[in-house]
């Protein structure tokens, strides 16, 4: 049996030193990986055991495009509707990279660092894919930025399900507790882009149906998030990760919260360091999200004290209820 | 802390990944096929470029093993394309030298065939390099920043697809992240005033080892002289930072850093949790130990913690998610942590 890392790389090989491409048929007749097992003639076992290969083929396809290998089809004009003679085949200005996309080792240093950011997350194989790549060109990083690991976090179970329905264009579903409620909700969204702010994953969404844009918070997704089948979901080109990132930076600018911090502790420094030091003992806060916010500052205990604005004392006083009725006698759920 | 027997002197140099290897908690997982099938496509232009080169310099190249390197360059040799006739005949094969490699241990790669360069990075490689030169770009020196921009458009240059669909905002650089920058690379300790999480402050000396920026917290690893242990800090309870003229000793600089953030250590205390298995995640970074798994889909897991503090602001700051089970001591403390803070609004 020969290795599926054999095959693909096989194939590779094989439709990029073809000049005009190759049929289905004869990459199953003659490529690695797949020719033991192709039998010629129309008997009821060749044709079973061709169509398993056929079936081999279309994973294989899908894989090697994955790997950032464009694979493209050729069809003779005058037979569209025929795809037996469809050829495929890789074009070699559309594998290698440009011959001016080089890097100094300055700049390897930077891109080994920005890789490897991603290495307890759910993109950390594409990463390291990406290094490998890197590392073929053969120059040696120059480690300017001696001592410093940083790392991307991605633990939200929904992210990498979230980003390839995303590449896929496909749409999800997922329950959903909106802030405010406490049930969650089932919802329906071809996901646009994902974006990080302030330590917090944010997916865009359109609504299929309504045709309007919302966003949500990762760590509120409470369900697996599944892909829609055979459903896709057409999007004009643009940078919606980018335009989220600024939507939220706008909404953070119109929303503020006062609280108070007792001096000389854990709160006052951590509040301080984030937001601007305290002036006589008072923080003004700029928030995109009253649930997340509420979440930061019940985690300071009775250090913090929030003035305003009223739902955001409202929503403190229900989160300290809960926890202290989970941990009293009689008060277990 | 260190690993006994295995001295490393490169335990600094974390970007280029050298001290992860070696801390062998952070252990190099299995090849898979896209591993290997990228690791071909990588490995024959390096090979054009560079053949002849030992196993041991390919293999740290590309941050496999050698045994690993050594069954890629074996199994190349048996690859290439299909000849005009539908077989493979030698010409169409990769050709090594066969006496260099078995004898010596080092890889000439005589004649390729189909791939001749680097391959574009895929929509998604590049995408993670993109936002991750996103994430470092508040980090780095100023004179910097430019080329991490002209980078971001290299990248998009050689990608097969566009990397748009991921984002991550800059973190801001902590307030004593200059002195930090200045004591690494003077190998000098600090000394700052330290407030930890229930308010307690102290001065610490610390021969600073590395810095971790997680999600937007940052993070001081280094060798603390007060504890005479390997202390994890966070910057943002740091104060009134020195860059001393003392240095860093070079049995410090070899020190191991685990990846894992907070090492469990004989004064921690132990605390079962109840959760849903799928809010597992959320406090993935106190490395919970899952034993058992309770009604409804929930699971009881042990966390560690320094102290009863830390742990009522973890279950504050997941109220309803995490519930803690024993010891009795520790329910208490948590109800009591919530109570104070609600009389406050009373």
């Amino acid at each position: 049996m020969v290795r599926v890392d054999e095959r693909l790389f096989s194939l590779i090989l094989a439709l990029i030193s073809s000049r005009h491409g190759l049929t289905k048929d004869q990459i199953l007749a003659t490529v690695y990986g797949y020719a033991p097992g192709y039998a010629s003639g129309s008997s009821t076992a060749a044709t079973q055991a061709n169509a398993s290969l056929d079936r081999m083929f279309e994973r294989d396809k899908d894989a090697v495009r994955e790997m950032g290998v464009v694979i493209e089809t050729l069809t003779p004009l005058d037979e569209v509707d025929d795809n037996k003679n469809q050829r495929y085949r890789i074009a070699e200005d559309a594998y290698e990279l440009p011959a001016d996309v080089r890097f100094t080792p300055q700049e390897m240093a930077l891109l080994e660092l920005a890789a490897r950011a991603w290495r307890e997350g759910s993109l950390s194989t594409e990463s390291r894919h990406a290094l490998t790549k890197l590392r073929s060109l053969g120059v040696t990083a120059d480690g300017q930025l001696l001592g410093v690991a940083p790392r991307i976090r991605t633990n939200d179970r929904a992210f990498e399900a979230l980003r390839s329905i995303q590449a896929a264009h496909g749409v999800a579903v997922f329950s959903y507790i909106k802030p405010g409620d406490t049930q969650a909700h089932e919802r329906t969204v071809a996901p646009l882009g994902l974006t990080n702010w302030h330590g917090n994953w944010y997916v865009l969404g359109c609504d299929p149906v309504a045709g309007v844009e919302r966003t949500f918070l990762l760590p509120r997704i409470v369900s697996d998030v599944r892909k829609v089948p055979n459903k896709t979901h057409e999007r004009v080109v643009e940078d919606f990760a980018s335009r989220l990132h600024s939507e939220l930076d706008e909404r953070a600018a119109g929303a503020e919260a006062v609280v108070d911090v007792s001096p000389h502790t854990d709160a006052a420094r951590r509040l301080g360091s984030r937001y601007g030091q305290p002036l006589e003992g008072r923080v003004v806060i700029p928030f995109a999200d009253l649930d997340l916010l509420t979440d930061e500052l019940v985690e300071f205990g009775s250090d913090v004290l929030a003035v305003s604005p009223p739902e955001l004392i409202t929503s403190i006083i229900a989160k300290l209820t809960l926890v202290e009725l989970q941990h009293t006698a009689g008060g277990r759920s | 802390m260190t690993t006994s027997g295995t001295p490393s002197t490169t335990a600094r140099s974390t970007s280029t990944g050298a001290a992860e290897s070696k801390t062998g908690r952070d252990k190099v997982p299995a090849l898979g096929a896209s591993d290997r099938v990228t690791l071909y496509l990588a490995l024959v232009p390096y090979l054009l470029q560079n053949s002849p080169v030992s196993v041991a310099e390919a293999a740290a190249r590309f941050q496999v093993t050698p045994a690993d390197m050594r069954d890629l360059v074996r199994k190349l040799s048996n690859l290439g394309i299909p000849g005009t006739e539908g077989y493979y005949l030698p010409n169409d094969l990769f050709e090594i030298n066969f006496d260099l490699f078995e004898d010596n241990d080092i890889i000439d790669l005589l004649s390729a065939v189909g791939i001749v360069a680097t391959p574009k990075f895929s929509g998604t490689e590049a995408a993670t390099l993109v936002a991750g030169l996103q994430f470092i770009s508040g980090i780095v020196a100023a004179e910097e920043r430019a080329s991490v921009a002209t980078l971001i458009e290299k990248i998009g240059l050689g990608a097969s697809a566009k990397p748009s669909s991921i984002f991550v905002a800059t973190p801001e650089p902590p307030a004593c992240f200059e002195l930090l920058r200045m004591a690494f690379s003077q190998n000098r300790q600090v000394r700052f005033h330290y407030r930890n999480a229930h308010g307690a402050a102290e001065m610490r000396s610390v021969s600073p080892l590395r810095l971790d920026l997680v999600g937007d917290t940052w993070y001081l690893r280094g060798w603390c002289h007060l504890r005479d242990a390997l202390r994890t800090f966070r910057l943002d309870r740091i104060d009134e930072m020195v860059v001393t003229d003392r240095q860093i000793s070079l049995e410090e600089q070899a020190r191991t850093l685990p990846d894992v953030l907070f090492d469990v250590r004989e004064t921690d205390f132990a605390v079962v949790v109840r959760l849903a298995e799928e809010a597992l995640p959320l406090i993935a970074e106190y490395h919970p130990d899952v034993h058992s798994a309770a009604a409804g889909g929930q699971v009881l897991a042990t966390i560690h913690f320094a102290h009863l503090t830390n742990l009522s602001r973890l279950v504050a700051r997941y109220p309803g998610i995490v519930q803690v089970i024993e010891p009795p001591e520790a329910i208490r403390a948590v109800a009591e942590y919530a109570r104070e803070a609600r009389a406050r609004y009373i």
